[in-house]
């Protein structure tokens, strides 16, 4: 254990030490002489962002569900503290117990966005771990991730043991069973390795080799382990109502991001967004039914005292018994003053009596994600939204009394001129002349219309993989030229910064050259570098310079249809066909129906279900 | 009109919990343990609830109070039941009662008591001693630096002989560790702070290496508890 005095004496100095301690309600400590294997499952930010990530309430209560593990929580140090655990030498360590990182047999790290990557590298070094792979032997824990980023984990590949590719709380449990059993005999990492490397989902970068071209793309991977697979594919779990999902969740004492009840109503989603990764990696849809979901509402409200409950999903509109789950939950809890909240609708889907029943007291603002301006431009990304069906909700809601409008867009999208960038104030004002166009007795509020747009970033496994990102000064062009166009009083625009969905681009589609980058970025002091004031731009390209690696090949590089992505070799079930055929349609702006409607083969059927998708069978 | 006043600790961790993060956390209590709490009307309804004087970031608590309002009266020892089973161990109610008083806690409360447990690198018993006594006889002026509503900064100057009530040694069986009993004026209109006591003392010379503070009651004008 860390020495507790010098934590205590110290604690006060920070920003937030509630940070820093645990003991929140529902926490789980276990003695540790009854446990054969203590788990750290690490979150590479800041706690109240870590805290707020479903994925880790799952996971967290899944594994302290076995009796033989103990799963404690980790999270990145703000900079404050990090001085402090450096100037007076307390390692990184378990919030449970104390106990310094290297007391645990396994830290598993999620990987919700790239930008974190330099807080494993710092994790791992507060925590006295060795950063790299093959500088840990069997006395230090193995090093695990997983989480979205992991389906392009080879940036990372010279730091990760083991990632794991899919949902991971359906493989974790066998993983550790093994795991015990190879730590009963003395534990030898590789032959533990070698053991779980034939597992769906399982993927141990260090098995391998990847031989390149003269002009830096692959040329070839080669497994230099014989219990290598050539392909690693993505595991899921078959039935959600059947998977575990935690009764309790911990309950933080300090305000954190999301600070509710969060109910997953399923995972999946059928519109075939060309940007979304998302949308093709949680493939196939999985609903649960309406009782698990009233269960597991009622036992979280018990457990937490929470006064929201919040259904989450990729679009949450599409769920088949979105009215009945609303109701049911709003007749129930209305007494307890516990109100229901819906954050991915999709307005064109949306039934506003269910809109207006969970705001009855507050109107509070309205989010809309056309995300493109131009019905071209809306074609080519397959969002399958027209203009009537933006501004039709967005009447509708204005009847009903709402004043403030939020308006997500991309810029930068595959394609796109000028006139495609300045749609986007073109549709912000149809907006405005939509609340101005009705009789003056109905007009009432202060009209505030909030235009966002972020900067395209290409992902891996996404019919866009292929394109160049928009350069640096490209975005900054499109952003400024919005900024002088909208000026109206009644609208306010702003964007993201361009040079962080570069490096965000870089690291999405980068390769194992990419890990000397992380870590030759980390010591020259990145940190935090998804937090717009801790990113620091001019080191990331010093640290490319001196390395001799060049951004732009990952970012603004149009990639041929042969070339041999650094990705291939996992399989997330959306075959490369698919997602070409996608891309070539983009192309042509022709768009694809909600997969809800038709099969258009995107491959789950065939290689992940064996037959094909529920929710084609149960429309027709 | 249905009102309880509970008394109850904040000791552990928890000592690292902001005021306002209490106030949330006691209120989520209140909702798991089920307790017929009173709502304000109006758009955004919320609990109606209390609170005294906060605490300290740091120090320790067995005596914290707060108001709660209910639509029903209920048994005590049930709500104290009820709420102490969904309260983790390091806050727990340890007194509750019906109250018909319309005076918050704040202006009851005129005192607080603490127990201050100070490792020195190396204590002289009787300069410390002296010093104490110094502070309440004497007194020592110091300064407090306040933002004012211009968020320029403002320098009063206070007298620990207006603001300290009471102070004494107890020699511990370490010859290094001393525990002080003090108990302070906690008032809406003037207070010493527990960090301020402890900075006059490392302004002394004394060389402090680990403290720990325990806020043992709040005290009445009479000096009595409040519940």
């Amino acid at each position: 254990m860390i020495d507790i005095k010098k934590l205590d004496r110290q604690l006060l100095k920070v920003e937030k030490p509630a940070r820093y301690v645990g003991s929140e309600l529902n926490c789980v400590v276990k003695n540790k002489e009854d446990v054969d294997i203590r788990f750290a499952f690490a979150f590479p930010d800041v706690y109240e962002v870590g805290m707020s990530h479903t994925g880790m309430q799952i996971l967290y209560g899944l594994l302290n569900s076995i009796d033989s593990v103990w799963c404690e929580r980790v999270f990145a140090p703000w900079t404050d503290m990090e001085q402090i655990m450096r100037d007076n030498v307390i390692p990184l360590y378990g919030i449970e117990s104390k106990d310094e990182l290297t007391n645990f047999d396994i830290v598993g790290f999620t990987l919700q966005y790239e930008m974190s990557y330099t807080n494993i590298l710092n994790m791992l070094d507060l925590g006295h771990i060795p950063l790299k792979s093959k500088d840990r032997g069997n006395d230090m824990p193995l090093i695990i991730a997983g989480g979205p980023c992991a389906y392009n984990p080879e940036p990372l590949h010279d730091i990760i043991d083991m990632f794991v590719i899919g949902e991971a709380e359906e493989i974790l449990p066998e993983i550790l069973k093994i795991y015990e059993q190879e730590k009963s005999k003395g534990l030898d990492k590789k032959l533990f390795l070698e053991r779980i490397a034939n597992f769906d989902g399982v993927y141990v970068p260090s098995f391998y080799d990847v031989i390149y071209n003269e002009n830096g793309t692959i040329k070839e991977r080669k497994a230099i382990n014989s219990s290598a697979k050539e392909v690693i594919k993505k595991i899921i779990i078959k039935n959600l109502d059947k998977s575990y999902y935690p009764e309790k969740s911990i309950l933080p004492y300090i305000d954190v991001v999301h600070d509710r009840v969060v109910l997953e109503l399923f995972r999946g989603c059928t519109r075939g967004c060309r940007f979304c990764q998302a949308g093709m990696v949680y493939r196939p849809v999985r609903e649960k039914n309406v009782d698990t979901l009233l269960k597991q509402a009622d036992r979280l409200i018990d457990s937490t005292g929470h006064d929201e409950i919040s259904l989450t999903s990729l679009s949450s509109g599409d769920y088949s018994c979105l009215s009945e789950l609303t109701l049911k939950l709003l007749d129930k809890y209305e007494e307890q003053k516990v109100s229901i909240s819906l954050p991915s609708l999709r307005l064109d889907s949306m039934t506003f009596d269910i809109i207006e029943r969970i705001q009855e007291v507050r109107k509070s603002g309205l989010t809309f994600a056309p995300e493109a301006g131009t019905q071209r431009m809306r074609d080519v990304i397959n969002k399958n939204l027209t203009e009537e069906q933006i501004l039709g909700p967005v009447s509708t809601a204005f009847d009903l009394g709402w004043s403030t409008v939020k308006l997500y867009f991309m810029i930068g999208l595959p394609g796109e001129t000028m006139d495609d960038v300045l749609g986007i104030k073109e549709l912000a004002y149809k907006v405005k002349d939509k609340f101005f166009q009705r009789p003056k007795e109905d007009i009432k509020g202060n009209l505030k219309i909030n235009v966002s747009a972020s900067c395209f970033v290409p992902k891996p496994f996404t019919p866009f993989q292929w394109v160049r990102q928009n350069s640096i000064d490209e975005f900054y062009d499109k952003a400024k030229s919005l900024q002088r166009e909208i000026k109206d009083k009644k609208i306010s625009f702003s964007y993201h910064e361009p040079k962080l969905s570069y490096l965000e681009a870089v690291f999405a589609r980068g390769d194992r050259r990419l890990s000397e980058v992380l870590i030759a970025a980390w010591k020259k002091g990145c940190r935090f570098d998804g937090w717009y004031d801790m990113f620091d731009f001019d080191k990331w390209m010093e640290v490319f310079k001196e390395l001799n690696v060049d951004p732009d090949f990952f970012a603004s590089r149009e990639r041929d249809i042969d070339e041999v992505l650094p990705w291939d070799f996992i399989d997330c079930g959306v075959t490369k066909e698919f997602l070409y055929s996608e891309y070539n349609k983009a192309m042509n702006a022709s768009t694809t129906p909600d997969c809800r409607e038709q099969c258009f083969n995107c491959g789950i059927n065939k290689k992940l279900i064996g037959g094909s998708c529920p929710h084609v069978q149960n429309n027709k | 009109m249905c009102k309880i006043i509970s008394k109850y600790t904040k000791t552990g961790n928890l000592k690292y919990i902001s005021h306002l993060d209490v106030l949330r956390f006691i209120q989520r209590a209140v909702k798991r343990a089920n307790i017929p709490a009173k709502y304000s009307e109006g758009f955004n309804p919320h609990m109606k609830t209390s609170f005294g004087f906060p605490l300290s970031l740091g120090n320790e608590s067995i005596g914290e109070y707060f108001d709660l309002e209910l639509n029903e009266k209920i048994d005590i020892d049930a709500f104290m039941k009820k709420m102490n089973e969904v309260l983790p161990k390091e806050m727990q109610i340890t007194a509750a009662g019906y109250t018909n008083t319309d005076e918050s806690i704040m202006s009851r409360c005129h005192f607080v008591q603490y127990l201050i447990n100070i490792e020195f690198d190396s204590l002289d018993y009787n300069i410390l001693n002296e010093y104490l006594n110094e502070m309440l006889e004497t007194g020592i002026v110091y300064e407090r630096v306040k933002k004012n509503k211009k968020n320029k900064n403002v320098t009063k100057e206070l007298n620990t002989k207006d603001l300290i009530k009471y102070l004494n040694i107890r020699k511990n069986d370490d010859d290094n560790n001393a525990t002080i009993e003090a108990v302070f004026l906690t008032t809406e209109t003037g207070s010493i702070k527990t960090d301020e006591f402890m900075k006059l003392l490392g302004n002394k010379g004394f060389e402090i290496t680990y403290y720990t503070i325990m806020k043992v009651d709040s005290l009445d004008k009479n000096m009595k508890t409040i519940l």
